[in-house]
């Protein structure tokens, strides 16, 4: 035999696992996919969805509102810094409400909700699949892919944008905040400076990028439950990768919709 | 459940809250569009249009009355076409929309006719421009006719004019042009000729057309430094202070040689018609220096302008560091 | 009449493991209809994957197994969905559902796939959770019940759509000599009653004499099966000595000197 084709055959098998890590996601995905035709026709648990709309929405919400506030000042402070030794402290409000509206908005709420949504359908899939739930489901005939998945990815699908126009206005009045108190701008300059560096198109480009980090979150955080090694440190380190591949590919599709976008001139 | 019922208002608050949230960030942030009553002007410009992008503001004397939307360049002729829309809420007008429309057509033909223009202006220190509708043409001036292709259907044509930039330059070009037409030459040959013909050249109206020419040309170059200080660039002017420097030598050499010759000229002081042609003479040095005087300052504000424009190339647009809050 | 002939579950030269290490190899046994089945073994021979890939969860290296008469390896996957309807499992700890009720739980299967009407589905849930003595506990969450309340409800789960053939893993771990005869007689009423044939996966010697028609036992060493037959017969009779340490609760000791000797 061809020592080469050996070595060749060698390296092959040692790259098999590396790949059948880039597969499974994939699979996963397909899997889902595979399913939508059938939830289009028989619909979800409307308790779990509402129950995860709870979880998604309601209650992330202040901590995102907090959250998006609290930038909104820092930006407008540091913006202040700046544009003080021009003169020009108004455009303050360009740069905050551009920023928030444009970026920071949906990737602020993005990386609460990997945090608050992710992390918790990893352990909550994660601990079902350790109580051999998983297994309860699938011999039951019942897909626990789409049956466990659906309503995460529903809730987040219709909460993350709702949470990310929360957060932009959160943000712009934390810049309006600072802006009113400390360079005693007046609220109507801000505001109409405000709505003078945005339009509807830079809004609505902005939070739509919350669909696709809510597809990525509920996935990879469901994706990491599922994979999780079956004892309790497995679920726990399911937690932590789901928070750091979605906190990745958050990034990764942003950086993928920002070139999207700049092609058709945003 | 108690709870459930409060699980599923909040619920409720949350995705209404959000949705209400929605729509006023769409309505403030124009929306309205959709519901205001508009009209298209376009217009032709044959100069850059740098600084100036579709959203740039759209002003009549000042006022915001809408914004560009489109910019294209036409093919056959190099001249970039700009679409604005302008909002007829800004020109009060009773009635539904289509009498607001109407009013607002024979309200821009009238204006046009009365010398209504449109000219790029700069909006601030960041170089962005926008257009303003002044009356920049004199009253009852023919319209220009519009380039072929526009307007479009149910659009209003408004001609432009160039922007200060251009005219400026333009300004100084017509003093240098003109100063440089002075017919130097003609004026030492007729001093050298003779003497005796010194009352005579000294009557010739040319010479006294000359000293009114490089008076007036002095005055639109002062006129034009005193403009200057919005925009210049600094090649352009070390060009233009070279030429001015040129013409200053002549011009120098020209006095330096009437006042040799007329000191060589031996000229018998009982005659009074010398005496005459010698006061006129005087008088017409009197006249060349002060040409001279007004030609220095030129130079000499020139030359500051120079210098301050390459200490501080911004205050072309911003002017001398005044701090200003620029609000549109 | 050919139901009757017909093995409940047949499994024919199975092989199963984890990514290429076998842990059973050429495994061959039946079920008959209306028996109740033990799989008994020592900790760590295989017998809960065993169970696993009966239900269909896993799918061996090579073998078929047959649940009446349909092949769950070679089933695509709708068909293997459709299979896993016909039998009811109870895992462990239950395996209830912890964001539903009991009472929830058990209509799960009913909502899915029946087309009863609510009322029914609430009248079929209160009927099953009567059956395992849990009547009025629907409204709980599963983290407010027992360990065996838990097997019960997960049981009546298991029961809900009426399967003729019921899994049990390990349904007297973690519970008290008492509960755990209260398990055992109810499984008895369950076979009694409706004639189901139910297979169960345990090492509680009292449970599988008290209730087993027949017994497999596997082992670690050989991976394979090393006893089938009624246990009271191979407790008595058994020519393999660690089958009958097994069963007399000498295996400690026994195997203990046959790992020496």
């Amino acid at each position: 035999m061809n020592p080469g084709v050996e070595q060749l055959k060698a390296i092959s098998r040692r790259f098999r696992p590396l790949l059948q890590d880039g597969t499974r996601p994939l699979e996963f995905i397909g899997r889902i996919a595979a399913e939508v035709p059938s939830l289009l026709r028989n619909g979800m648990r409307k308790r779990d969805l509402r129950y995860y709309l709870d979880l998604c929405g309601v209650q992330a919400l202040p901590i995102v509102l907090l959250i998006c506030l609290l930038m909104g000042m820092v930006m407008a402070v540091n913006g202040q810094i700046q544009l003080s030794k021009l003169g020009q402290e108004i455009f303050v409000a360009d740069a905050v409400g551009l920023v928030v509206v444009k970026e920071l908005g949906p990737l602020m709420v993005a990386m609460v909700m990997t945090g608050w949504a992710g992390s918790a359908f990893a352990a909550e899939v994660g601990t079902m699949k350790l109580d051999e739930q998983i297994s309860a489901l699938e011999t039951m005939g019942i897909r626990p892919e789409s049956f466990l998945v659906f309503p995460k990815l529903t809730a987040m699908l219709v909460s993350m944008p709702i949470l990310t126009i929360f957060g932009d206005a959160a943000g712009i009045l934390g810049g309006m905040l600072i802006g009113v108190t400390s360079m005693r701008i007046p609220p109507v300059a801000y505001w109409t400076r405000t709505l003078e560096s945005l339009d509807v198109t830079t809004f609505l480009l902005g939070a739509a990028k919350s669909v696709p980090f809510a597809l990525l979150i509920t996935l990879a955080g469901c994706y990491c439950g599922f994979n999780a090694a079956n004892n309790s440190q497995g679920v726990g380190r399911g937690a932590t990768k789901a928070v750091v591949s979605s906190i990745f590919l958050i990034v990764v599709a942003d950086v993928f919709i920002t070139i999207l976008y700049s092609f058709i001139g945003y | 459940m108690a709870n459930d019922s409060t699980q599923k208002i909040k619920l409720g608050l949350f995705v209404t809250g959000g949705i209400v949230l929605f729509v006023a960030i769409l309505f403030f942030l124009g929306m309205t569009d959709i519901f205001t009553n508009k009209a298209t002007v376009q217009t032709c410009f044959s100069e850059s249009v740098q600084g100036l992008t579709v959203g740039s503001a759209v002003k009549y004397r000042g006022v915001p009355i809408g914004s560009v939307t489109k910019i294209s360049i036409r093919v056959p002729d190099k001249l970039v076409q700009v679409d604005m829309a302008v909002e007829l809420r800004h020109f009060v007008s009773a009635g539904d929309h289509g009498q607001q429309r109407s009013d607002f057509r024979n309200f821009f033909r009238s204006e046009l006719e009365q010398g209504m223009r449109c000219r790029l202006e700069y909006a601030g220190i960041t170089g962005m421009r926008y257009i303003d509708f002044d009356y920049y043409a004199t009253p009852g001036e023919t319209l220009p006719e519009p380039p072929a292709g526009i307007p479009d259907a149910g659009a209003l044509y408004i001609p432009a004019v160039p922007s200060p930039f251009r005219d400026i330059l333009k300004a100084i070009g017509t003093s240098l042009d003109r100063i440089s037409r002075i017919r130097f030459e003609e004026i030492s040959d007729g001093l050298e000729r003779s003497l005796s013909e010194l009352s005579g050249l000294l009557a010739d109206p040319a010479l006294k057309s000359t000293i009114a020419r490089i008076n007036e040309a002095s005055e639109n170059l002062e006129l034009g430094s005193r403009t200057i200080s919005r925009v210049f660039s600094e090649e352009r002017l070390n060009r233009l202070m070279g030429l001015l420097e040129e013409d200053l030598e002549k011009v120098n050499h020209l006095t330096e040689q009437l006042i040799n010759e007329t000191r060589e000229a031996k000229i018998p002081e009982s005659t009074s018609a010398f005496r005459d042609a010698s006061n006129a003479i005087t008088f017409s040095q009197d006249e060349l220096a002060n040409t001279l005087t007004k030609l220095n300052q030129t130079l000499d504000a020139l030359t500051e302008l120079a210098d301050s424009l390459s200490e501080d190339p911004s205050s072309i647009v911003s002017g001398k560091k005044k701090q200003q809050f620029q609000m549109e | 009449m050919e139901k009757k002939t017909r093995p409940e579950i047949e499994v024919r030269n199975l092989t199963i493991g984890y990514g290429g290490n076998i842990v059973l190899k050429d495994l061959n046994f039946q079920v008959a209809s209306g028996e109740i089945f033990c799989i008994l073994g020592g900790s760590g021979c295989g017998k809960s994957t065993l169970l696993k890939h009966i239900i269909g969860l896993y799918e061996p290296i090579s073998g078929d197994i047959l649940i009446q008469g349909d092949s769950i390896v070679q089933a695509d996957e709708h068909h293997r969905r459709e299979i896993m309807r016909r039998f009811g499992v109870t895992y462990q700890g239950g395996a209830l559902f912890s964001s539903m009720s009991v009472a929830e739980n058990v209509a799960l299967p009913l909502e899915e796939y029946t087309r009863l009407t609510p009322k029914e589905i609430a009248e079929t849930v209160e009927a099953k959770l009567r059956l395992v003595d849990l009547a009025g506990f629907g409204d709980y969450m599963p983290a407010e019940l027992s360990g065996g309340m838990a097997k019960r409800a997960g049981l009546a789960r298991a029961l809900a759509l009426n399967p003729k053939l019921l899994f049990f893993d390990e349904p007297s771990a973690g519970l008290d000599p008492i509960t755990s005869a209260e398990l055992d007689r109810l499984l008895m009423r369950l076979r009694d009653r409706f004639g189901a044939t139910i297979v169960i996966v345990t090492h509680e010697l009292d449970s599988v004499f008290a209730i087993a028609d027949r017994i497999i036992m596997l082992d670690k060493q050989t991976r394979s099966i090393i006893a089938n037959g009624p246990p009271a017969l191979l407790r008595d009779t058994s020519p393999n000595e660690k089958v009958r340490a097994f069963l007399t609760r000498d295996g400690l000791k026994m195997t203990g000197s046959e790992a020496r000797g």
